[in-house]
């Protein structure tokens, strides 16, 4: 006599067990249904009791997901207490900044590429961005916390992009933030415009090969994440002639923007966007919103998506 | 509990809780600053989450058992029918 296997298989149940499949074929040809009968009553009340089940689970879950987003924006007050509003800032626009910046740059620090101690470098990281930004020279970025706040950045960055595809929608939308950032604590334009907040956080006079030979640590590190090799120090040498960009160019594009470089008309986006990458670390040009959306447009979102990776390895 | 015992049982806590993966996230970022109060009522929920999730698990078992015999009944009752058959 056959034996019931060990696990049954609902969504099939006639598969795991062939003999009821032909002992069903058979009930329907019995002209007495009473078997058939019995099959059904048992299938339903089967569903019934599954579902009613699953029922409790969904209601379990979502009293779960209601009670915890209520505590969660209880929290989220106390970091947008920090923010602190200068002026008047309508609350169509606090709630405008609350949705679209705080929330999502908090769902990417937590997110699970993290692990707990890259999340507290992130977090060391972004304190010394925020010193720099106040004016303040604070102590050397480290390697453990140079790479996972880069990596947060670029999420967020690739975030923006999924959110805005268009490059002069993402600047409209990167100046609204900015606009109302310029009432708070944190005013982010700064963040956007002065390079010397950077420089202020490697500890570097500029970006010139002699004074990034200083972090050449904390550089090959970083470079070795990448497989890019010691030439794209050429990117920043305010000498650099056409050969020299273009092997930089060649580099770049291999190994930083692989996916990016899929059509011809990316090649091209790829030297508008080094040139914007050479001219802001240069110091030839500053930089602006619409250069970054511009940036953040060209890069293909699996590129981001190898960088992170690569930073967070 | 101490916060450093609240944070980490949350977080353990949290890799089997049915919130959608933003609120998973939020907590995860937010955990460090939460006040002891916030991380209570966290933990509270999540694990009152866990034992209800647990339960209706075992529930589910003894359900798929209840029906697994059933089956096992039917079919065996039918083949023997079919065995005394001429």
């Amino acid at each position: 006599m056959e034996q019931a296997p060990g696990k049954l298989d609902y969504l099939n149940p006639l598969k795991t067990l062939p003999s009821a499949f032909t002992a069903l074929k058979e009930a329907v040809k019995i002209k007495n249904k009473s078997f058939w009968e019995r099959v059904s009553i048992f299938w339903d009340s089967f569903k019934e009791e599954m579902g009613a089940l699953n029922k409790e689970k969904e209601e379990v879950s979502s009293e779960a997901r209601a009670l915890i987003a209520k505590e969660n924006s209880e929290v989220t007050d106390i970091v947008v207490d920090e923010i602190n509003y200068h002026e008047q800032v309508e609350d169509n626009d606090q709630e405008f900044f609350r949705s679209n910046v705080i929330e999502p740059v908090l769902q990417n620090l937590g997110s699970d590429r993290f692990t707990e101690e890259q999340r507290g470098y992130i977090v060391d990281g972004l304190k010394k961005f925020k010193e720099s930004s106040e004016g303040e020279t604070p102590t050397q970025i480290t390697e453990e916390q140079l790479s996972p706040t880069l990596a947060f950045s670029l999420m967020n960055l690739k975030k923006l992009k999924e959110q805005y595809p268009n490059s002069s929608d993402l600047k409209n939308h990167l100046d609204k933030i900015i606009e109302i950032s310029a009432n708070t604590d944190y005013p982010l334009e700064k963040l956007v415009t002065d390079r010397d907040i950077l420089l202020r956080v490697l500890n570097l006079e500029d970006f010139s090969i002699t004074e990034l030979w200083k972090i050449r640590n904390l550089g090959f590190s970083l470079l070795g994440k990448f497989d890019l090799g010691t030439e794209v120090f050429k990117m920043v040498d305010p000498t650099l002639n056409e050969e020299d960009r273009e092997s930089v160019l060649s580099i770049l594009g291999k190994k930083l923007f692989p996916n990016t470089l899929e059509n011809v008309q990316n090649a091209e986006n790829l030297k508008t966007l080094y040139d914007h990458l050479y001219n802001t670390v240069s110091g030839k040009k500053g930089m602006n919103t619409q250069i970054l959306a511009e940036i953040i447009t060209i890069i293909d979102v699996r590129d981001f998506y190898l960088m992170i990776d690569r930073l967070l390895s | 509990m101490n916060k450093e015992l609240l944070q980490s049982e949350i977080l353990k806590l949290l890799n089997f809780s049915s919130i959608s993966d933003p609120e998973k996230a939020k907590i995860r970022a937010l955990i460090e600053f939460m006040p002891k109060k916030n991380l209570k009522s966290i933990f509270k929920i999540l694990s009152k989450e866990a034992k209800k999730i647990k339960l209706l698990n075992e529930k589910k078992k003894r359900i798929e058992l209840k029906y697994k015999l059933m089956v096992d009944k039917l079919v065996n009752s039918h083949i023997s029918g079919q065995q005394k058959k001429p």
